[in-house]
C-alpha cells in the first residue's frame, strides 16, 4: 500500500512540533469563536429574560422533556467524540495513524478494502499535520455539538453529522471494522466502534415523535440482540482458535490468548497491565472455559434482547454492561492506551446503545401537550430579532450548536482543502532534509555537454531560474528518486516551468558517456521534458564542476555504488545561487518524494517571483 | 554402458508427478544456476561471487576477484566498477585479453551497465549499456572477432537478444523470445524462456528451455530465419525436457550444458561444437539426483566444472574435461564455496564467501584435500543500496 507510510518515525520532532503548533493556532481560533458566542449568548439571554419577565415569551418550547434514552445516547456519544478528539491530538498521530492503526486494521482484509483504506491513509500521510488536526476539531466539535444541541433540527443535524463522520472513520480508519477479515470477534471490537457511532448518530437524527413510543426501543434491542447472537455463533465456530488457550508455554497460543498477551505489552498503567497479564495467564490455562462463558453470555444476552420482554431484558442489560466493561478492561485494554489509540473501542458505545434501547422501551416520555412553537401563537410578522428571542432555551441551544458546528468546521475546512491537494505537504521533506538554505552567492560557472551533445554553459542559461543537482546515471537508489522529484516539481510549476531550466550533472567518474546519460533519461522518463538538461563532460571538466559546487564524488568499496552528495542549487536569472537544498530522499516513500518535489517547486517559485 | 544405466535410471524415475503441459510433456522446475563463476584471460583468473547478507537482495554485493597469472593472491576489484553490484555480475571473455563485465540492475536501476578491461583491471572502459541482463551466467558473450551478444529483458518483460558488431557498442536487436517462439524451430521446441547466448565461431547462438521433450533449444540464424541448431539427443533421452543452462566458449567453438529432466530425475550432459562445423559431440550423462547446479565455468581447457549442492549434504564438484572424457569427481569443496577456478597452470581453487569473509581454498593434489590459502575481509557497505 504505497501511500500508507511516510517512512518517518512517529516521534519525528519536526512533525510533532508542527502538529502541536497547528493545534495551538487552531485552538486560538476556537477560543475566539467561543468568546464571540459567549457575547452573543449573553445578549440573547438578557433579551429573553426581559421578555419572559414581561410575559411576552415562554421559557420552554417543548411539551415534554427529552427522552432519557435519547439523552443517554446524545450525552454519551458527545463525550466519546470529545475523548476521541483529544486522543487524535496525541503526538504520535500524524505519523503513527497510518502505520500503526489503519495499516494493521486493513492488512487482513481483502484487496478492495485495503485499497479503500489506502485511499484514506494516503490523504492522511500526504497531509500529516492538517489531517490529524482536522480530526481533532471535527471530533471535538461533533462532541460539543451533540452535548449542546439538545432538541430540534440542530440536534438531529448533530446526530446526522455524527453518523456521517462515524462512517468515514469506520470505512477509512477501521477498514470496515474488520468485518471482511478473518478472526472477527465480538471480544476484539467487531464490527468496529465507529459503526456503533453511526447507529447512535442515526438514532439521534430521528424525529422527536419516534421516541414517544416503545417501538423504537424494541427495534434497537432487536438489532443488538441479533448482533449478540451472531457474534456468539462466530465465537463458538470451531477452527477459529478461540477454544484453545495455550496448553504449554512455547506452544502457539489461541486467538483470544494471543490478543490478550499482545494487549498486555501495550504501554499502560501498572495496575491495568497486571490485570491484563493475569487474565492472559488465566485464559492460557482455561481457554476453553473462557470461550464457553463468552459464547453462552453473548447468546443469552442476545436472546433476551430479542425476546422483547422487559422482565428478561432488564437483567440482560445489566449483564451486558458488566460483560462489556469486563471485556473493555481485560481484552480491549481500554482501547486507547499505547499512544496511537484513537477511541475507547467498541464496548462503551455498544453498551450505550443497548442501554438506550432498554430505556427507549421502558421510559417513554409523557406528553402533556403537543409541542407548539411559541412563534405560531404570536403575530405572524415578527422580525428576526423577535423570532430569535422568542424561544428562550431553544435559541440559546441553537447558538451553542452553531458554535460547535464552527469548531467542527475549523477541522473540516482544512481537511476539505487537503482532500483536493494531490501533493504531499512540504513538512515531510523538511522533516528529512530541513528547510532550504537561503544564500546569495555567484553560482560557479561550468561548461559541459548536454544529452544531445550540445555544449552548455551557465552563461547560456542566464535569464532563467536554474535548479542544478548531481546524478549518477547508474545509481540504484537516490538518483532516480531525485530525478523524479525534479520531474514532479517541473509539473507543479505549470506555466512557470517555461522560465526554469532543470539541470542534472553526471556524478560518476566512469559512466559519463552520452549513452549512459540518455539511458538514465529514458529510464526516468526525462527524455521528453523540454527544460531538462543532463550534463556530462570529460573527467577533468566534471571534477571541476563537482569541486566548485562542493559535491563529493567517491568510489565506495565492496561493490557499493559511487558515493556522492545529494544536493540541489537554485540559481536565479542573474546567475546567483539563492537556495541550497539537501536532496537526501530519506525513507524515499511516495509521500516524502511528493513532499520533496513540493519543496523544490516552492523554492524555484520563490526565486521566479523574487 | 554408464550412459545406458543413467538413462535407464532416469527413465524409471519418470513417475509422472511433474506438471503436465497441454501437449502432455512434463514441465520440471526451471534450472537456475547462480551467476557465481570464473573465467580466464591472458592476464589471469577472474571470479564473481556474492557476499554479504545473501537473504537480503540489497545487502548482497557481488564481488569481482582477480588473480594475476602466476600470482597466488586475489584482489577485489568490485569498487572499480563504480556501480552497485547487488543485482549480480556477468562475465564474458573470448579467452583473450579482454574481459567484459555486465552489471545486472537492482532496485531502481533498470538497465545494465557494461565495462571492459584489457589491462588486468587497471582501467575500465564503459561500453554502451543494454536493457536488463538476464539472470543467467551466460547472458553475455563475446566472440573472437569482437562481436558480442547480450540476453536481456525489456521493460515489458519480453526477452530480447541484442547484438553488437564490436567493442560492445551500437547494440541492436537480433531476436526476441516472441520471434523465436514463432519461428519453425521455436514452435517445434515449444519454447519456454531464453537461457543463454554464445558465439559459435562467428555465428550467434541462442539457448532456451524447451517444453517439448527431447528437443535441445539451441538456435542459430539461417537464410530462412531462426532454426534449431542443437544436438540431437539419443532416443533414450527423448522423453526428457531439456534446459540449456550455459553456452561456454571453448578454444575451438562452444560447449553447451544441457540439463535433461524426466519426471523428478535430472541429469546433465555437455555438447561440443567446433568452430566452423554444425555437428555436436555429446558427453555421457551425469545423474544429478537431488543435487542442484550451483555454479559452472571453464576448466581451463575444452571442458568445464560443475559445482552442485545437495540438500542436507556436502556440495560436490564434477569436472568434464572435453569430448570423449568421463566425468571426474573432486573432493567435496569447503562449506560456503560459491564457485571454483581452474587455472591454466593446473591449480584448482574453491572460492568461499561467508558474509564479508572471502576464503580461497586450494586443492592439494597429493592429499586430495583443500587447504586455506587466502582470507579477505571485504568491506561490504551494508545499507548503501537501499
Amino acid at each position: 500500500m504505497p501511500g500508507m507510510s511516510t517512512g518517518l518515525q512517529p516521534d519525528n520532532p519536526t512533525i510533532v512540533s508542527a502538529f502541536r503548533s497547528l493545534l495551538f493556532r487552531e485552538a486560538l481560533i476556537v477560543l475566539v469563536i467561543c468568546a464571540l458566542l459567549a457575547v452573543a449568548w449573553n445578549v440573547l439571554r438578557e433579551a429573553q429574560l426581559r421578555k419572559v419577565a414581561a410575559g411576552t415569551a415562554s421559557p420552554e418550547l417543548w411539551a415534554h422533556p427529552e427522552p432519557i434514552a435519547r439523552r443517554v445516547l446524545r450525552i454519551g456519544f458527545g463525550l466519546i467524540w470529545i475523548l476521541d478528539g483529544f486522543l487524535q491530538g496525541q503526538a504520535s498521530m500524524p505519523l503513527g495513524m497510518t502505520t500503526q492503526v489503519i495499516g494493521p486494521a486493513a492488512a487482513p482484509s481483502p484487496a478492495w478494502v485495503q485499497h479503500l483504506a489506502n485511499f484514506g491513509a494516503t490523504i492522511w500521510s500526504y497531509h500529516p499535520i492538517t489531517a490529524p488536526a482536522s480530526a481533532v476539531w471535527i471530533q471535538v466539535g461533533l462532541g460539543v455539538w451533540l452535548l449542546m444541541a439538545r432538541r430540534g433540527k440542530w440536534s438531529q443535524l448533530a446526530g446526522l453529522s455524527s453518523a456521517a463522520w462515524g462512517l468515514v472513520v469506520w470505512v477509512f480508519g477501521e477498514a470496515f471494522g474488520g468485518i471482511f477479515a478473518p478472526g472477527l470477534s465480538w471480544a476484539f471490537g467487531a464490527p468496529g466502534a465507529a459503526l456503533f457511532y453511526c447507529f447512535a448518530g442515526g438514532l439521534i437524527a430521528l424525529p422527536d415523535r419516534r421516541w414517544l413510543a416503545p417501538r423504537l426501543g424494541r427495534a434497537v434491542l432487536a438489532v443488538m440482540g441479533l448482533f449478540f447472537v451472531g457474534m456468539a455463533v462466530l465465537q463458538a465456530w470451531p477452527g477459529r482458535g478461540f477454544w484453545r488457550g495455550q496448553p504449554r508455554p512455547g506452544q502457539a497460543p489461541g486467538t483470544l490468548t494471543a490478543m490478550v498477551q499482545q494487549m498486555a505489552q501495550t504501554p499502560q498503567p501498572h495496575l491495568l497491565a497486571g490485570w491484563v497479564a493475569e487474565f492472559a495467564a488465566f485464559d492460557a490455562a482455561h481457554g476453553w472455559a473462557v470461550n464457553l462463558f463468552l459464547v453462552v453470555s453473548l447468546a443469552s444476552i442476545g436472546m433476551a434482547f430479542l425476546s422483547g420482554r422487559t422482565a428478561v431484558i432488564g437483567p440482560a442489560v445489566v449483564a451486558g454492561v458488566v460483560l462489556c466493561l469486563t471485556d473493555w478492561v481485560l481484552i480491549e485494554d481500554l482501547g486507547f492506551l499505547g499512544g496511537v489509540g484513537t477511541d475507547p473501542n467498541s464496548m462503551i458505545p455498544m453498551a450505550l446503545l443497548f442501554l438506550a434501547g432498554y430505556l427507549a422501551l421502558t421510559r417513554v416520555p409523557l406528553v402533556t401537550e403537543l409541542p407548539v412553537p411559541i412563534a405560531v401563537a404570536r403575530p405572524a410578522r415578527l422580525s428576526l430579532w423577535e423570532r430569535s428571542t422568542a424561544r428562550p432555551r431553544h435559541t440559546l441551544q441553537g447558538l451553542a450548536a452553531a458554535g460547535a458546528l464552527a469548531i467542527t468546521l475549523v477541522g473540516a475546512a482544512p481537511m476539505a482543502v487537503a482532500l483536493v491537494n494531490p501533493n504531499a505537504d512540504p513538512i515531510l521533506a523538511e522533516a528529512v532534509d530541513g528547510t532550504p538554505d537561503a544564500v546569495h552567492l555567484p553560482a560557479p560557472s561550468f561548461q559541459l555537454t548536454d544529452q544531445s551533445g550540445t555544449t552548455v554553459s551557465l552563461q547560456d542559461l542566464r535569464g532563467r531560474v536554474i535548479a542544478v543537482t548531481f546524478l549518477d546515471p547508474v545509481c540504484i537508489s537516490d538518483c532516480p528518486i531525485i530525478a523524479q522529484e525534479f520531474r514532479e516539481a517541473d509539473r507543479m510549476l505549470g506555466a512557470g516551468a517555461r522560465r526554469v531550466e532543470l539541470v542534472g550533472v553526471v556524478a560518476n567518474p566512469v559512466y559519463r558517456s552520452l549513452a549512459y546519460v540518455n539511458a538514465f533519461d529514458r529510464q526516468e522518463g526525462l527524455e521528453h521534458v523540454p527544460n531538462w538538461l543532463y550534463l556530462t563532460g570529460s573527467s577533468g571538466a566534471l571534477n571541476r564542476v563537482w569541486n566548485s559546487f562542493g559535491v563529493q564524488v567517491e568510489y565506495a568499496p565492496g561493490g557499493a555504488m559511487i558515493a556522492h552528495s545529494d544536493v540541489a542549487y537554485v540559481i536565479d536569472q542573474a546567475g546567483d545561487t539563492r537556495y541550497v537544498l539537501d536532496m537526501d530522499p530519506g525513507p524515499a516513500t511516495e509521500t516524502t518524494q511528493s513532499s520533496s518535489a513540493v519543496v523544490l517547486a516552492n523554492t524555484i517559485d520563490r526565486v521566479l517571483g523574487s | 554402458m554408464i550412459l545406458a544405466a543413467v538413462v535407464m535410471a532416469m527413465a524409471t524415475g519418470a513417475c509422472g508427478s511433474a506438471t503436465p503441459t497441454r501437449d502432455g510433456a512434463a514441465t520440471p522446475a526451471p534450472v537456475s544456476p547462480s551467476l557465481a563463476t570464473s573465467v580466464e584471460t591472458t592476464a589471469g583468473s577472474w571470479a564473481v561471487l556474492p557476499m554479504g547478507h545473501l537473504d537480503q537482495p540489497l545487502n548482497t554485493f557481488w564481488q569481482l576477484f582477480f588473480r594475476r597469472r602466476g600470482a597466488s593472491a586475489w584482489s577485489d576489484l568490485a569498487s572499480d566498477l563504480a556501480v552497485a553490484t547487488n543485482g549480480g555480475l556477468v562475465l564474458a571473455t573470448s579467452s583473450q585479453k579482454d574481459l567484459a563485465v555486465g552489471v545486472r540492475p537492482a532496485n531502481l536501476l533498470e538497465f545494465s551497465p557494461l565495462l571492459v578491461t584489457s589491462d588486468a583491471g587497471h582501467s575500465w572502459t564503459p561500453a554502451n549499456p543494454v536493457a536488463a541482463l538476464a539472470n543467467q551466467p551466460d547472458s553475455l558473450a563475446i566472440g573472437t572477432g569482437g562481436g558480442a551478444l547480450a540476453l536481456t529483458t525489456t521493460a515489458n518483460g519480453e526477452q530480447e537478444v541484442l547484438e553488437s558488431p564490436g567493442q560492445l557498442t551500437d547494440w541492436h536487436e537480433l531476436t526476441t523470445s516472441t520471434q523465436l517462439g514463432a519461428s519453425a524451430g521455436g514452435r517445434s521446441c515449444g519454447l519456454g524462456s531464453l537461457t543463454a547466448v554464445g558465439m559459435g565461431a562467428a555465428t550467434p547462438l541462442v539457448a532456451a528451455s524447451c517444453r517439448r521433450p527431447g528437443i535441445v533449444g539451441i538456435f542459430s540464424e539461417a537464410q530462412t530465419g531462426w532454426e534449431l541448431a542443437g544436438p540431437t539427443l539419443s532416443p533414450s533421452l527423448g522423453a526428457g525436457s531439456v534446459d540449456v543452462i550455459g553456452l561456454l566458449p571453448t578454444a575451438g567453438g562452444v560447449c553447451a550444458l544441457l540439463v535433461v529432466s524426466i519426471g523428478h530425475t535430472t541429469g546433465l550432459l555437455a555438447a561440443w561444437r567446433s568452430g566452423g562445423g554444425t555437428a555436436w559431440t555429446t558427453s555421457s550423462v551425469l545423474a544429478l539426483g537431488s543435487r542442484q547446479v550451483e555454479s559452472f565455468g571453464p576448466d581451463g581447457g575444452a571442458g568445464f566444472f560443475l559445482l552442485a549442492a545437495s540438500e542436507g549434504g556436502p556440495d560436490s564438484v564434477e569436472v568434464m574435461s572435453g569430448p570423449g572424457a568421463s566425468w571426474r569427481g573432486l573432493p567435496s569443496p569447503p562449506v560456503h564455496t560459491e564457485t571454483l577456478v581452474f587455472a591454466p597452470t593446473g591449480r584448482v581453487d574453491a572460492l568461499a564467501a561467508d558474509d564479508t569473509i572471502f576464503t580461497d581454498w586450494t586443492l592439494q593434489a597429493a592429499s586430495a584435500s583443500w587447504s586455506r590459502s587466502q582470507v579477505v575481509n571485504v568491506p561490504v557497505q551494508f545499507g548503501s543500496s537501499s
